[in-house]
């Protein structure tokens, strides 16, 4: 059974409780012991003595308990402030990874568009001596797109292997 | 006397269950990190290479399309290298929050 309830409760009510809870007992407690031979008031000293007896008890454990639960809610606190840290410095590092992406990105960009007008600029000259042939953008193509005839081949018995595993 | 033997014998069963209840109090302090969300560019899936048009003649048309696919590749290298250093600096803050 776990007192969840108790995180609840603001933390003076708690001192106030535990504190008036302690007293109330004491004094029930050292009255029923005191006045146990007055008349009138001997017949409720049994009752008084059990009852104070408890709320002293009480009393004194959640005294106790009440500095457990501060220290836990302290613990509370620096865990939630230290997660708040976290996350802002996090947040942080993906503002300058997003800056450091568009900014390469950029430049890449540029880069390519400088180098296609380089080809276009020597487009003669480069030409000059050379023709494709259908075969070099076959093979151009298949070492791009892993399409070639071996890894195809590769491709669809490991793809049989994996409906063989899954049946 | 045994009314007596048998208050007595309630209010420490009273008492024994207060502290039972009471002292199984959960002391696990309940907070949990969130996992943390990763930058927008780096979750975008890659560009797929552009194949050499099939008639394409000139060596020109090769150098253009190679020029073209390598600048995806960098840039796919970019946010590679990006994921990394997320993963990195995520987990290190993991670990100087939580103690682990």
């Amino acid at each position: 059974m776990s007192l969840w309830f108790i995180q609840l409760i603001p933390t003076s009510w708690l001192d106030t409780a535990a504190f008036l809870i302690l007293i109330v007992g004491a004094v029930m407690f050292f009255a029923g012991q005191l006045f146990k031979y007055t008349p009138f008031v001997k017949q409720y000293n049994l009752p008084l003595r059990i009852i104070g007896f408890i709320l002293l008890m009480a009393g004194a454990y959640f005294n106790g308990g009440l500095g457990v639960e501060m220290e836990y809610r302290e613990r509370i606190a620096e865990m939630e402030e230290k997660i708040a840290i976290a996350e802002a410095k996090s947040k942080e590092e993906n503002i300058k990874i997003v800056k450091e992406i568009e900014t390469k990105t950029e430049i890449i960009k540029q880069d390519t568009v400088e180098t296609l007008a380089e080809i276009e600029r020597l487009k003669e000259q480069l030409n000059a001596n050379c023709e494709l042939s259908p075969e070099v953008i076959t093979i151009y193509n298949q070492g791009m797109t892993g399409e070639s005839p071996l890894s195809k081949d590769v491709i669809e018995q490991y793809n049989e292997s994996i409906k063989g595993g899954a049946e | 006397m045994d009314n007596k033997k048998q208050c007595i014998g309630i209010v420490i069963i009273a008492i024994i269950i207060l502290v039972l209840t009471t002292g199984c109090a959960s002391t696990t302090v309940p907070v949990t990190m969130n996992f943390p969300e990763a930058p927008e560019p780096i979750l975008l899936e890659p560009e797929e290479l552009e194949p050499l048009p099939a008639d394409a003649k000139e060596l020109t048309d090769l150098l253009e399309n190679t020029t073209v696919n390598y600048g995806k590749y960098r840039e796919l290298k970019i946010k590679y290298i990006q994921w990394q250093r997320w993963f990195n600096s995520n987990r290190r803050l993991h670990k100087e929050t939580t103690n682990e």
